[in-house]
């Protein structure tokens, strides 16, 4: 792959985590510091003084191409269109993004996507989500009952159907309903109507858990536990994630269960 | 402090559009950014961290403001400090979880999205009591935890292995009655008044 990738552009994609601090793999940053350029979109000083210091000078943000009011899905594809312009100028780019790189994350498939139907060597590494920090911090294991993800706004308005006996994630509930960028924040008037949806499956004093995984070594995770019935009353922060617990046991499929082996 | 997705905030402010960032000025905070990156790529230094805090934070010079902001367990205070602000205006007291105590008081849910209105009249709001949950009475089962749910595997229920159950083949059920728009045309006879 490397050897691949010297002879014309070729993108290879990395993650930083949640933490930089403890979260980046060795594998993400011998790849960093092999790499012509690091295109980063990264959410911390941190991370950012980590990639100044591996390629300065060659190290550029997408940040930027977010703007107030600007529809998001605009931002990433100008950002996939700047990472595929540095692929076609012949470099190897790293292209270095918060969490996981290819969970929520539009521009880092596209890119490969793209890249590799033009003809350039492209990959991803994996690397840590909000998820993964969750399943830690709140003791979740999603092989227990399963666990359902879903972003909060494409829960909110399609129709997704609950399992209440599995766990339930939704992602990005401090940008519910919003598909632009704000700077100053975001209005949650929609929370109301998630609220009624959630009532619909789950009891009013059912406890759920706002979370949000700490930034920094040493630090705690934010995790508010609250009844159901009071989501609306909470504040919450872009980085906000919403946990759900199962609510009640699975159900058997006694069908099933006969033609199931037994011998373990 | 500005805001993206994917389950974290973004304290970055990176002026100037896909410019390199390595260009910028020495900041107040340079120093506990180094530090940071420094205890990132470095798993020793992590490791010297992790195991003496206060060791590690005296041998890299750090500030008393930013000693005590890594001691804090804060992430916004951290954030803050490497936005290079002081530490009396990083402080945040943390957020207090409202009271989990007496029965939660059903939330104000206002009006849906109203549907267009076709065909009979529509059926007001669910205004009263709340949909009704799953779960009444008995407190929510947990997880499986430990021990799996007691499925009966030695004396299963009964299954009904070759006839199914007992399918109503016959006459449908029921229905209830559906609205009925029908109007009912009452006449009305009035004798001629003057013929006896």
């Amino acid at each position: 792959m490397i050897s691949e990738a010297n002879t014309a552009g070729s993108l290879v994609v990395v993650g930083t985590g949640i933490r930089t601090v403890g979260h980046l793999t060795m594998e993400a940053l011998a790849w960093m510091q092999r790499a012509d350029e690091i295109i980063h979109l990264v959410a911390d000083p941190v991370a950012e003084a980590l990639i100044a210091g591996l390629k300065p000078g060659k190290e550029f943000t997408l940040q930027n191409f977010y703007g107030e009011g600007k529809p998001r899905a605009e931002s990433y594809n100008e950002m996939t269109e700047f990472i595929l312009s540095r692929v076609r100028a012949g470099v190897l780019v790293c292209g270095a993004f918060y969490g996981h790189p290819g969970v929520f994350a539009y521009p880092p498939h596209e890119s490969i996507r793209r890249a590799r139907a033009e003809g350039y060597a492209a990959w991803m590494l994996p690397g840590i989500s909000a998820e993964d920090c969750l399943f830690a911090d709140l003791g979740v294991d999603p092989g227990t009952g399963g666990c359902q993800s879903y972003e909060a706004t494409d829960f909110l308005i399609n129709r997704r159907i609950i399992d209440p006996s599995s766990h339930l994630i939704l992602w990005q509930i401090g940008v519910l309903g919003h598909w632009t960028y704000r700077q100053s924040g975001y209005d949650l008037r929609s929370l109301p109507i998630l609220l009624y949806k959630l009532l619909e499956h789950y009891p009013p004093t059912h406890e759920i858990v706002v979370y949000e995984a700490p930034l920094f070594p040493g630090c705690a995770p934010a995790i508010t536990r609250i009844a159901l019935a009071q989501l609306a009353s909470v504040p919450f922060s872009a980085g906000s994630t919403l946990y759900v617990p199962p609510a009640r046991a699975a159900n058997p499929d006694y069908n099933v269960l006969p033609y199931v082996s037994t011998n373990c | 402090m500005t805001s993206d997705v994917k389950g974290k905030v973004m304290t970055t402010k990176v002026k100037g559009k896909t410019k390199a960032t390595g260009a910028k000025g020495e900041t107040k905070a340079t120093k506990l950014k180094e530090f940071l990156s420094n205890l990132a790529t470095d798993a020793r230094k992590l490791g010297e961290f992790l195991h003496g805090p206060e060791a590690a934070m005296s041998a890299a010079n750090l500030s008393e403001a930013d000693k005590t902001a890594l001691r804090s367990g804060v992430s916004g205070m951290v954030a803050a400090r490497l936005a290079g602000m002081p530490l009396d205006q990083a402080f945040q007291p943390p957020f207090q979880p409202p009271h989990i105590g007496p029965p939660p008081q059903p939330p104000h849910i206002g009006p849906l999205p109203q549907p267009p209105h076709i065909g009979p009249l529509p059926q007001p709001p669910h205004i009263g009591p709340l949909p009704q949950p799953p779960h009444i009475g008995p407190l929510p089962q947990p997880p499986h935890i430990g021990q799996p749910p007691a499925w009966h595997i030695g004396q299963p229920p009964a299954w009904h292995i070759g006839l199914p159950p007992a399918w109503h083949i016959g006459l449908p059920p029921q229905l209830p009655s559906v609205p009925q728009f029908v109007v009912y045309y009452v006449v009305v006879y009035y004798p001629q008044q003057g013929t006896a």
